[in-house]
């Protein structure tokens, strides 16, 4: 007996590959990190098509949770509240604002994978802007009970992956990690961190003393109605936006509030006055 | 005594391998799917790297123009566009992780898909389709890089051992026999 104890204790004690995280770097090499620690990262109303017990959401908050409990660092990433925006990436113009995005039809890009994380930065100084994660609806069916739907794409565990890759880190070559390359339908063991991704995150974000003020989630949702598909081609005139535009975009305001019970809408009034959302923005329907 | 320590030293490779296999479980296409899902599969050289948008507030990809010493698999012209999501303009860069790297003056072999979005190639699997030729004393070697990779293929996904580098020549075998 002695001797299995000291079998499995041996085994325990080794390690699964030596700390191999990486950061992402911009072609010339620099790190990509956010200059502020305190993200907001808001989702998508619709959510999961395949869940719909609110789990989805739970699931992503959970990821969001399980990288913010990080001790070692002060990089937080807090919900922010739900938006109805669809598109992602980023230009400078609009606020920024970081998006978990599930989309269930019309995947816009010739190749299929579970999820995409696209992470815009400044390329002289490495900062990140803004970082947004779109899953495949469209290809893939996703749960929250990976255990009794194994077939399946477990939501927490891509998505404490993804969320990996919002915080600047790139993937690892430890193969228990949750930023390891690899991972198939049922797999879950991605939903919590190893050292290797803690101590990349506490490498990249090292602990400063500053604590995130707590964020208080209001929903962002833009007045305009969608012109475009994602990828696709305009549908309408970004001119368009007249009353009828606001109009539908109230109904979908108002139907949307009535599903997720948000505490508050911030609307952009400024960036509706200056016409910054016509394309690609708007509401996907309550 | 020397059983036992025998029995304990098996004991532990075993433990031991059970668990490296319980994380080395991964996804990815098999090669001949990776050929046969592919349009093309070229060998060639990649002679530059644009970055642009296909819409003014629109996410970032680079064209990249490949000029083609040999298609494997397909035919075509001399050189072909390949766009790869991400890429570096002035104001903003942007990555995908996963995405296939390509370098200006890279000696490359790739798999590659009609793009729907793009006048052009997209490569097939990200980085799974693209292989990086590599002069060694055995032969020309295809390499893959594959950091971000993750959960590529389809529902029905199938598992495969790990294994990257192979020759050339194993690779030109394969795309032979899978020729229609």
């Amino acid at each position: 007996m002695k001797q299995l104890v000291v079998v499995v204790a041996l085994a325990a004690l080794a390690p699964a590959g030596a700390l191999a995280w990486t950061q992402s770097k911009s072609s010339k090499g620099v790190g990509l990190k956010w200059p502020d620690s305190c993200l907001k990262v808001y989702i998508n109303e619709e959510g999961s098509d395949d869940v719909d017990d609110g789990s989805d959401i739970d699931a992503v908050k959970a990821s969001l949770d399980e990288w913010n409990k990080v001790e070692c660092s002060p990089a937080t990433m807090s919900f922010a509240g739900f938006t109805n925006i669809t598109k992602t990436g980023h230009t400078g113009e609009e606020p920024v604002v970081n998006i978990v995005i599930w989309r269930e039809k019309k995947w816009p890009y010739t190749n299929r994978p579970v999820a995409y994380t696209a992470v815009t930065y400044n390329p002289a100084s490495g900062e990140i802007v803004d970082a947004d994660i779109e899953f495949n609806g469209q290809d893939f069916v996703f749960t929250t009970d990976p255990i009794k739907e194994h077939w399946k794409i477990d939501i927490q565990n891509a998505a404490t992956h993804e969320l990996g890759h919002v915080l600047g880190l790139d993937h690892s070559d430890d193969e228990l990690s949750t930023m390891h390359l690899a991972a198939g339908p049922g797999e879950y063991h991605k939903r919590s961190l190893n050292e290797d991704d803690i101590e990349g995150l506490c490498t990249i974000y090292p602990d400063n003393g500053k604590q995130c003020v707590q964020v208080v989630p209001q929903d962002v949702y833009s007045d305009y109605p969608d012109t475009k598909e994602p990828g696709g081609c305009a549908a309408g005139p970004r001119g368009a936006a007249g009353v009828a535009p606001l109009l539908l975009g109230l109904a979908g305001l108002l139907a949307w509030r009535g599903r997720r019970s948000s505490k508050s809408v911030l609307r952009w009034r400024t960036s509706l006055a200056e016409g910054h959302f016509g394309n690609g923005y708007g509401a996907r329907g309550g | 005594m020397v059983r036992k320590l025998w029995f304990l030293g098996f004991l532990t490779v075993a433990v031991l391998a059970s668990l490296s296999a319980a994380g080395a479980v991964m996804v990815r296409m098999p090669l001949d799917d990776l050929v046969q899902d592919s349009a093309i599969v070229v060998h060639g050289k990649v002679v530059s790297s644009t970055p642009f948008r296909k819409e003014p507030k629109g996410n970032i990809f680079t064209a990249h123009v490949v000029e083609v010493t040999e298609y494997l698999r397909g035919e075509g012209e001399g050189r072909v566009r390949v766009i790869t999501m991400g890429g570096e303009m002035e104001d903003f860069g942007q990555i995908v992780p996963g995405e296939a790297k390509l370098a200006v003056g890279e000696e490359v072999v790739l798999c590659l898909l009609e793009a729907s979005e793009h006048d052009g190639y997209v490569v097939t699997g990200m980085s799974q389709g693209k292989f990086r030729v590599e002069k060694r004393d055995a032969g020309p070697t295809l390499v893959r890089d594959y950091r971000g990779v993750m959960f590529i293929g389809e529902k029905k996904q199938e598992l495969s051992p790990k294994g990257d580098d192979l020759s050339f020549e194993t690779f030109r075998a394969l795309v032979r026999s899978l020729k229609k």
